[in-house]
């Protein structure tokens, strides 16, 4: 018999300050506006968990703006994991005690993997989030990393490895090709990852519709997946239109594997 | 006026946010003569037990905590981390807990629980007449977590959550109120459940 899953769908909003953008396969950001009327929605649509990453944060070489994170966790009581430029154990610190949930690690541990066991053994794994972001090129996928921009001279699933055994509660994998296409997510490269840890892999990159989702929880064994278009943008003009399942999807979607 | 233990580990201000939200008045201190003048007592936490327990022991809070619970009989609810320190040790380190309530902490198999650490929203049972949970899905809390509470103590009225396996999301003692989620991250059903705390128990 399938073991139940616990499912978690999760709206990624990407920042540039305090604005919200979105682009695709990582180029081209266009502006989708306010943060705070993005997470009252996704609040009050009682979205499992967000993501907020603040894009320029490494380029500006500053942390995540920590009275932005105070602003939007004295509105919102739900689960936020947040990234940009954590670069120590103090730098973690400073977010989770201004209300995030959990810490999104991506860039900063590119060879330097003691950032995550240096983390972890104060605020533990299960705050730990790091971000994965592979491209495949030939018949691999490799890592990029400073929002795409840069490759990474590592095995993908050794990178994993090291991640995961550094003490990572869990690993979002984005697939760089299918981000912001809506072309559905990358089953293979789930499949590749499905048997190999024990911590959640949260899928992210291509969901299309509420169709992307139960294919890849039936396809795969994951039971985590984040997605930002589906919840920002709305038909063939991509207007803005931040939404989410409505309560009667989801729980069709949930009751489906529990 | 709730008291907030600062254990600066906690997330205190996603606390502080909810109970300003609801309008209760709320006071962060390590001091315990300030807490004690605090009708009940918020004791959070967010971490590894080891640097949890170090840091409270820094601030010579071990002995705060055992004096509210036990000298002073404040009503207190243990969050996270903070209940799991209530018990005698932990899977997660080698550190002694508070060993106020008889129990360990375990940590979850791949096999129960699918992953762990096991994160996500789920409903919990308890049927305790102020916190009563049957189950529904209507009210589920979130929980992000690897280790989960084995309690020996049979004083204590369990709250139980199931995903494969039962396990312990929580526990009421006398004045003790123990949840291994996350009431301050759960929406209006984690409001409620914190209403419920300050106004009826």
């Amino acid at each position: 018999m399938n073991k139940k899953k616990r499912i978690r769908i999760i709206p990624s909003i990407l920042i540039d300050n305090q604005s919200m953008i979105k682009g695709k396969n990582f180029q081209n950001h266009k502006y989708l506006g306010d943060i705070f009327n993005a997470v009252r929605i996704y609040s009050n649509k009682k979205s499992h968990e967000l993501i907020i990453l603040d894009k320029s944060a490494r380029e500006q070489s500053r942390l995540f703006d920590t009275n932005l994170l105070r602003k939007i966790s004295s509105e919102i009581f739900m689960p936020i994991t947040v990234g940009g430029n954590i670069k120590s154990v103090e730098d973690a610190k400073k977010l989770i005690n201004s209300g995030a949930e959990k810490i999104y690690l991506n860039s900063t541990i590119i060879n330097n993997y003691n950032l995550i066991s240096d983390i972890s053994s104060e605020i533990g794994s299960q705050s730990i989030v790091v971000g994965v972001d592979v491209k495949l090129i030939g018949e691999d996928y490799q890592i990029f990393f400073d929002n795409g921009k840069k490759f990474y001279d590592k095995k993908f699933l050794q990178h994993l490895n090291l991640v995961v055994s550094s003490g990572a509660g869990e690993v979002i994998l984005n697939s760089i090709s299918n981000e912001g296409t809506k072309n559905g997510f990358d089953i293979n490269l789930y499949k590749q990852v499905e048997n190999e840890f024990d911590i959640p892999i949260i899928a992210s990159g291509g969901a299309s519709s509420f169709e992307s989702f139960i294919e890849l929880f039936d396809k795969t064994k994951l039971s985590a997946a984040a997605a930002s278009s589906i919840f920002s943008l709305f038909g063939l003009n991509e207007a803005v239109l931040i939404s989410y399942f409505s309560e009667k999807q989801l729980e069709e979607l949930v009751s489906k594997y529990e | 006026m709730i008291g907030i233990i600062n254990t600066e580990t906690g997330n205190i201000n996603s606390i502080s946010n909810v109970l300003k939200k609801t309008g209760f008045n709320y006071l962060i201190s390590k001091n315990h003569k300030e807490l004690t003048r605090c009708e009940k007592i918020i004791f959070p936490g967010v971490g590894n037990f080891d640097a949890c327990m170090k840091n409270l022991r820094k601030n010579s809070l071990d002995d705060v905590v055992k004096n509210l619970i036990i000298k002073d009989q404040k009503k207190i609810l243990c969050i996270c981390v903070g209940m799991q320190l209530l018990l005698n040790y932990s899977e997660e380190g080698d550190s002694e807990g508070l060993g106020i309530i008889d129990g360990y902490c375990k940590k979850f198999l791949k096999n129960e629980v699918n992953n762990v650490p096991h994160i996500g929203w789920a409903p919990i049972l308890s049927k305790h007449k102020i916190f009563e949970y049957n189950g529904d899905k209507d009210a589920k809390f979130y929980f992000c977590h690897s280790y989960h509470a084995k309690i020996t103590d049979k004083e204590v009225n369990v709250f139980s959550s199931n995903f494969n396996i039962n396990f312990c999301a929580g526990f009421i003692k006398n004045n003790i109120v123990g949840v291994q989620f996350h009431p301050e991250k759960s929406l209006n059903v984690g409001t409620n459940f914190l209403k419920k705390f300050v106004i009826n128990f």
